[in-house]
């Protein structure tokens, strides 16, 4: 692949920008693979990338149904962060975070990974000491976190509300100073361009329409460009995942949920750190374009339609009003919904399948963005192996049998 | 030569003259001008600068397709940003300034950017700024961009109303086609609302010569007339933003600046999109400079604000519907030059305006370029409800195909661009019918970019997107549409693409040498125009954003100064008095142990179950067995979830064999309330189970302490209240004054305890004597703090708190009735599971601190000594003021086991020896309790 | 804790009857309130002759108001005792106290109840029950088109007095 850098942008500006070569090639699909990953998001081309690195498996084909990175790849709200409870959920997001932090230099490409801190904040007396426990678990856990009080809030994201008539008042908060955000697009594109560079096939516009079972192994897959067959397969499909499952005949506990995110118009810089209310559930970041990301809870009718309704627009962005009023006047430029699948306990499904050779990653729900890199990883590991890595184990499919769930929102204490 | 007013003509008020300044310099303009049409009557030329290169930018359009001139606007103390001009009416004292561009738009110092275009072209930053830390890079280029800058500013009176309202037939826009559907559905007696986002309805046909052979402002004059007459309502400024589930449209009525504006949630039956289409610029060399500007938009200014935008003109149109407009133009007094662009690529020359236009080596001079490139029909709200669009070679535009709702596209809006055959669709959707396009005169010359043709060409006009970008991202292989429009910022400026998105798509379809339906078109989402977050927000807000619970007794705790906060929902006395809080709560506490305290238990649930099945499905719902609970018995339970974990603890009564009431935590009755009403619907027989909710009619006194049955007997009540008479855990109705009573001895506290209830109107009577009683035993009130100081002494648990989301009641000490119930109850078959049953699981303990020692911090966990692994966390920590030392509770890993054990308490660092013990500092044998 | 009090109005700050323009809100007092649920509730024994629904309206001082196919709330209906009827098959709840009631009366009114729910004429229910303001409430016509009785819990009386008055002053407004 042609570098990218600096010296490199001045010498292709001075003869007209003609020197680019592809960001990743459009290759017809061979008859078989050594493997296939099923899902061309940010976690199927990371589980690529990574056979390709780590295992050098590079005979690869990433079969996407559309075109790279247009699920909720492209459509998150960008968060990245690490700021959960358990020891099991710190280790998997930490790691993540961890790849984030030499992803550009890794792949080569500018993700604009900005570790500018997630903030979640505390409006009472008892929502800091929740947050004391959050925080504490936290750094048992070796992650870095800080507690602040309403001061602390106030300079490092004057724009909330500290009036005396917020609903919400700001207590104080918790603060991950490694969290941040991504440009969502650039995480696709730059695990996408690397993978190629290592002989990985991506095909995009390619339908997986059912898969090819024999001796009860799974062998390949039926696309609407044709048979491909694989040594071994991964899915990563995210909100199609049950659509999947009934194709496949393995049961998986998911709900697909339409969830909605939203975008202000650029404004000049108002706001350095990503911001969560609690109370009302908003969250909220400015992008380095200028525009302010936001986002919230589900639309609570299970659906594929990558929509939403007003209910939860109200909610989400009312919640805005009331988190910082003073941007009550910025305009909303664009709203858009993508698919989430959420597992009982918000934790996602990393393991084998119940089908022989069929590996899947799913169940990310709403947090799947920040877990790219992990996702990734850890689905190659299991393909390459055919085990778990240590970290990805607590996170099969057998623990819904088990009940050994890893409920995060469990541990929050918000009624349940 | 640049813009100037016209004599006469226009729809403004010419004795109604406003002031404005903009970048600082004052100017005039009237009544009905748009801050854009201000600018241009005064021959203002460059308005704007473009986001990324900073170059001189003019106004474009006469309407939402302006992309170019965006405002900071300042009026009566208000300060608003990113305004976009074309679209916001002026008012006398605006104070204007062009964003993104300092000092002033004309002589902006970020100008000289636009030197660097070669290293700053799509994409440029993900090839670089790698090394070696984008963090060094981004407080740079996060100050280049954005537009306006927010003032901090909360306007307290911004708030928006937000209206759900109904219609039969919505029609969207008032156009002429728009107005027929409406009139003629209005005469057939149909309720309907028109929208359209101008100051008043019109729409194209104030650029006709005639309608339906009247003139055109009374032509349109009558239409309205006639529509109301018939039962139609007229909504004007209201812009049609979105289309959701169900045939439910979001409306944007402005009400002026610094106005909030109203929402408004229409549902239709069915919808009439009548929404225009909009003139596309021609893809050509140096096509940004500022005096290009939309053929169709130039005639607007004539027609709606007198305003003539240049002097000499030079016409670069592809089609027969500029005609029209040139007409306009020309009958306004403008020099027309044609330029047919099939003769050859054309070059707009000059850099802060235009200088002139060249063609096949000629250059003739002009100071204004108009541009049509076709129209392109505005299908937003179509895509919106799912409707298909369709390639029309012919027009070289999407058009409305199939919708899955019911909904029609007339006039401009379906591609029809003929006047009568506009109308004649508009009559046949307002009278229902479905609308089947005629054969149409509109054609044109196709005018898409030619990739690899000379010069700078501008696709994206606000970001800087150039028909090089488009040919870069096409070698780059990001050819997918959503790729194009990412990669390149193409269609993702404030205008979203309403200008761009087709230049751009005939760019790379051309480029890739495929049609332009194969390319398609990216999704069109919601709002058609940026609208403010205050839109969502209106009167949902602050107080009445989730508003508390209030109790029945609240003036009362007010006027014996009570401190209310927020518990679980709902607002409740803390403590009592002025001071020093801690103090308060102490003093509180301490009377409640030693003499008798009183407090306001009226939030607690109170759900009544009834019917001859109402036992046992209490005892289906409920961990512990329900069936032996006696009428005038008590029992303490936890309502599990399937998942076996506790949901709720509370107490249930018996009162009879067919009749129970359900004392659920404050915060969780509605919750409960949904529980035991689906599961009553779900395998019970639902006509013999009924739930009420009760709470609300109730009023509950708790007394408790030492002093506590002195307290209840001065009430006179007709009920044995000695210790042998009334026993722990039992319930007697009586009455009081002429009111039902109901009295159960039941405590949170640790003491005898009595809870009396009446209905809630005789809340302050009861209150008032119980008070009283009180005092004369050297007790009063005690507020919510204080009462969870002595229930956590006591160990007593109040779930969320002392609980999480996978606290099951074996954990808690609560282990008989897994072992020992032989029915089927919710939450049974998870108490089976592997995790039910590790022996790691986190257990209820209490926690002692060495002598001497400070109370623990709440959300400190646990750790052995040294140790690093959690182990656990303090739910509940305080210093005691009626036992003199700290006590804390807490969930430790097995912690029922490890009594005696001494492990740490770890906070944010820093460790304090504790030990493990049982979850009871106060009364373990209970004899206080039972007294 | 954070001391509130400031930032809820008192209950006693409520004005019992508040005007805006041709709008006027106003509590009722009603004599009794019965929750009354059950199979035959609709037809049965006990029950006053008129079951309102939505959109026609009540008429006179006595009548039941239909919630669920096997629940009413009766208004000024006979004195029942608490509790489980085997007669009559039904569960019996006086809710005279636990109900606070609003009368909503003005030509805009229904226009008042539109900044809280999405209602209209054209969609009739049998059931009463409407999510207003995000508050559950009983809600139906009473004497005639312009005048409407809202029941809501107690506890949330004041949050949807609060809300009323918002809206009133909304459809106050100049008319546009």
């Amino acid at each position: 692949m042609s570098k990218y850098s600096m010296f490199r942008l001045l010498r292709e500006g001075l003869t007209g920008n003609r020197g680019w070569g592809q960001a990743w090639r459009s290759p017809t699909p061979k008859a078989a693979y050594d493997a296939i990953v099923v899902g061309g998001g940010g976690h199927g081309l990371a589980t690529a990338y990574y056979l390709a690195k780590n295992h050098g498996i590079t005979n690869v084909a990433v079969i996407e149904k559309g075109w790279l990175g247009g699920g909720n790849t492209g459509r998150n709200t960008t968060v990245i962060r690490s700021n959960y409870f358990y020891p099991e959920s710190a280790a998997l997001y930490d790691f993540s975070v961890r790849l984030y932090e030499g992803l550009s230099q890794d792949l080569n490409y500018n993700v604009m990974f900005s570790q500018r801190g997630m903030l979640m904040l505390a409006h009472s007396e008892p929502e800091m000491e929740m947050a004391a426990r959050q925080c504490n678990a936290m750094r048992l856990n070796g992650l870095d976190a800080e507690l602040l009080d309403r001061d602390q809030v106030r300079r490092l994201a004057p724009v909330l509300n500290f009036r005396d008539d917020a609903r919400y008042p700001v207590h104080g908060g918790v603060i991950q100073p490694r969290g941040g955000t991504g440009r969502h697009d650039a995480v696709a594109w730059g695990y996408a361009r690397a993978a190629d560079a290592l002989g990985i096939d991506i095909i995009q516009n390619c339908e997986v329409l059912d898969f090819i079972t024999e001796a009860g192994r799974c062998v390949g897959v039926t696309t609407s460009l044709g048979d491909i067959r694989g040594g071994v397969l991964g899915a990563a499909v995210a909100g199609h995942s049950s659509v999947l499952a009934q194709l496949g005949g393995y049961d998986l506990p998911i709900t697909s949920y339409a969830l909605q995110a939203f975008v202000s118009e650029p404004l000049k810089p108002v706001l350095d750190t990503v911001v969560l209310s609690p109370a009302t559930g908003t969250y909220v970041s400015q992008s380095d374009k200028g525009g302010l990301v936001i986002g919230g809870g589900l639309d609570r009718v299970p659906s594929y339609g990558q929509n939403g309704n007003m209910p939860v627009q109200e909610t989400v962005l009312g919640g805005l009003a009331e988190m910082m009023p003073a941007l009550a006047k910025v305009k909303l430029l664009r709203h858009w919904g993508g698919i989430v699948d959420v597992t009982p306990d918000s934790s996602p499904i990393i393991g084998p399948s119940g089908v022989e050779g069929l590996y899947l990653n799913c169940g990310w729900g709403t947090g799947g963005f920040k877990a790219i890199p992990a996702g990734g990883y850890f689905l190659a590991h299991l393909m390459a192996n055919g085990a778990h890595h240590e970290i990805s184990r607590p996170f099969d499919l057998t623990r819904f049998e088990t009940g050994m769930l890893v409920d995060e929102s469990a541990a929050s204490g918000i009624p349940h | 030569m640049t813009g100037r007013r016209l004599a006469s003509g226009g729809l403004i008020d010419r004795k109604a003259p406003l002031r404005l300044r903009f970048d600082g310099r004052p100017y005039g303009g009237f009544a009905g001008d748009t801050i854009a049409s201000a600018l241009l009557a005064n021959g203002v030329r460059i308005v704007g600068r473009s986001f990324k290169y900073h170059r001189p930018r003019g106004v474009w359009g006469a309407w939402v397709d302006d992309p170019n001139a965006m405002m900071t606007v300042r009026l009566n103390g208000r300060e608003m940003p990113n305004v976009p001009a074309a679209t916001t009416p002026l008012e006398d004292g605006m104070d204007v300034r062009a964003v993104n561009a300092w000092p002033s738009a004309k002589y902006d110092v970020k100008g000289g950017l636009d030197l660097f275009h070669r290293w700053l072209g799509a994409g440029f930053y993900y090839k670089t700024f790698i090394w070696p830390d984008w963090h060094l890079f981004e407080p740079a280029i996060r100050k280049m961009a954005g537009l306006g800058h927010v003032s901090d500013a909360v306007y307290d009176d911004y708030v928006s109303d937000q209206v759900n309202a109904a219609c039969d037939v919505l029609v969207i826009g008032g156009g002429p086609a728009g107005l027929i559907a409406a009139r003629t559905a209005a005469e057939r007696g149909e309720a309907v609302t028109l929208v359209d986002d101008h100051p008043d309805v019109g729409g194209s046909a104030l650029q006709e010569v005639a309608i339906a052979g009247a003139d055109p402002a009374k032509w349109v004059t009558a239409q309205k007339a006639a529509f109301v007459a018939a039962g139609g309502q007229v909504l004007v400024g209201t812009t049609a933003y979105g289309v959701y589930d169900h045939q439910l449209v979001g409306l944007i009525q402005q009400f002026g600046f610094g106005a909030a504006p109203r929402r408004w949630r229409m549902r239709a039956r069915r919808i009439v999109l009548a929404t225009g289409a909009l003139d596309r610029p021609v893809t050509c060399a140096n096509n940004d400079v500022p005096g290009v500007m939309s053929l169709q938009g130039a005639a607007d200014f004539v027609t709606r604000y007198g305003v003539l935008v240049g002097q000499r003109m030079a016409v670069v149109a592809n089609n027969a519907a500029a005609e029209r407009a040139v007409a306009v133009l020309d009958g306004a007094g403008g020099r027309i030059r044609r330029v047919d662009p099939a003769k050859g690529a054309v070059t707009v020359h000059g850099r802060r305006g235009v200088a002139g236009i060249s063609q096949k080596g000629t250059r003739r001079y002009a100071d204004t370029v108009l541009m049509s490139g076709g129209l392109t029909p505005l299908v937003h709200l179509w895509r919106h409800a799912g409707g298909k669009l369709d390639w029309c070679p012919d027009r070289q535009a999407y058009l409305p195909g199939k919708s899955p709702v019911d909904m029609v596209a007339v006039g401009a809006a379906n591609g029809t661009f003929d006047l009568e055959q506009a109308l004649e669709e508009g009559q046949t959707a307002g009278a229902g019918r479905s609308v089947t396009r005629g054969p149409t005169d509109y054609h044109l010359t196709p005018l898409w970019p030619k990739p690899g043709s000379a010069g700078r060409q501008w696709i994206d006009f606000q970001h800087d997107v150039t028909l090089k970008d488009v040919e870069m991202a096409a070698r780059e292989n990001y050819v997918s549409v959503e790729h194009l429009k990412r990669y390149t910022t193409l269609g993702m400026a404030a205008d979203q693409g309403k200008t761009a998105n087709m230049a751009g798509l005939a760019a790379m379809a051309s480029v890739q040498g495929v049609s332009i339906p194969e390319v398609g078109t990216t999704t069109f989402r919601p709002p058609f125009v940026p609208i403010p977050i205050e839109a969502f927000h209106g009167q949902h807000a602050k107080t009445q954003w989730a508003p508390v619970k209030r109790l029945p007794l609240e003036d009362l705790h007010r006027a014996a100064d009570a401190a209310l906060c927020e518990y679980g929902g709902w607002l409740r006395p803390g403590w009592y008095g002025q001071g020093d809080q801690t103090a308060l709560i102490a003093q509180e506490a301490v009377m409640a142990r030693t003499h008798v305290g009183v407090f306001d238990g009226s939030s607690l649930g109170k759900i009544a179950v009834m019917g001859p099945d109402a036992k046992a499905f209490l005892n289906f719902v409920y961990y512990n067995t329900i069936t032996t609970l006696k009428p005038g018995h008590l029992r303490y339970g936890f309502m599990l979830t399937e998942g076996g974990v506790v949901y709720d603890d509370g107490v249930v009564a018996c009162l009879s064999p067919e009749s129970y009431i359900v004392s659920c935590s404050s915060s969780h009755t509605d919750g409960v309330l949904r529980h035991l009403e689906a599961w009553r619907q779900d395998g019970n027989d639902p006509d013999r189970i009924f739930v009420h909710d009760t709470t609300q009619a109730w009023a509950t006194v708790t007394v408790t302490g030492p002093k506590a049955r002195e307290v209840v007997a001065a009430l006179g009540v007709a009920c044995d209240l000695d210790k042998a008479a009334f026993a722990h855990m039992t319930l007697r109705e009586t009455t009081w004054q002429g009111d039902a009573l109901r009295i159960a001895r039941v405590s949170f506290t640790g003491d005898v305890s009595f809870e009396i209830s009446v209905t809630a109107s005789k809340a302050a009577a009861l209150w008032e004597a119980v008070i009283a009683a009180a005092r004369d035993h050297g007790g009063g009130a005690i507020g919510l703090e204080a009462v969870s100081i002595l229930r956590a002494e006591k160990g007593y648990i109040m779930v969320g708190k002392d609980t999480d989301g996978e606290t099951m009641p074996h954990d808690l000490g609560f282990w008989a009735p897994r072992q020992k119930k032989t029915t089927a109850f919710v939450g049974d078959r998870s108490l089976r599971s592997e995790n039910a049953n590790r022996t790691s699981r986190k257990m209820l303990v209490g926690l002692r601190v060495q002598d001497g020692a400070a109370a623990l911090a709440t959300g400190a966990h646990v750790v052995l000594p040294g140790g690093e692994v959690s182990l656990g966390y303090v739910t509940f920590s305080y210093d005691s003021p009626t036992l003199g030392h700290p006590i804390a509770l807490a969930l430790v890993d097995n912690g029922a086991n490890r009594h005696g054990e001494g492990v740490e308490a770890w906070h944010m660092g820093s460790r304090q020896s504790v030990t493990i013990c049982a979850p009871c500092f106060y009364d373990a044998e209970g004899e206080k309790l039972h007294a | 804790m954070r001391d509130d009090r400031n930032k809820w109005r008192a209950p006693s700050a409520f004005s019992n009857k508040v005007t805006v323009g041709a709008l006027t809100m106003a509590q009722q007092t009603l004599a009794r309130q019965t929750l009354v649920s059950g199979v035959r509730v609709h037809a049965g024994a006990g029950v006053a002759s008129q079951v309102v629904s939505w959109p026609d309206p009540a008429h006179g001082d006595s009548y039941a108001v239909g919630l669920r196919r096997d629940q009413v709330l009766m208004v000024n209906g006979l004195s029942l005792p608490d509790g489980w009827d085997a007669q009559a098959r039904q569960a019996v709840s006086d809710m005279t106290d636990g109900f606070v009631v609003y009368d909503l009366s003005g030509p805009r009114a229904l226009q008042v109840l539109q900044r809280g729910a999405d209602i209209t004429d054209g969609v009739p229910s049998a059931s009463a029950l409407r999510r207003l303001f995000g508050l559950d409430v009983v809600l139906y016509r009473i004497g005639g088109p312009d005048r409407f009785r809202m029941h809501v819990e107690r506890a949330r009386a004041q949050a949807l007095q609060e809300a009323l008055e918002s809206a009133m002053g909304f459809v106050g407004r100049k008319a546009d």
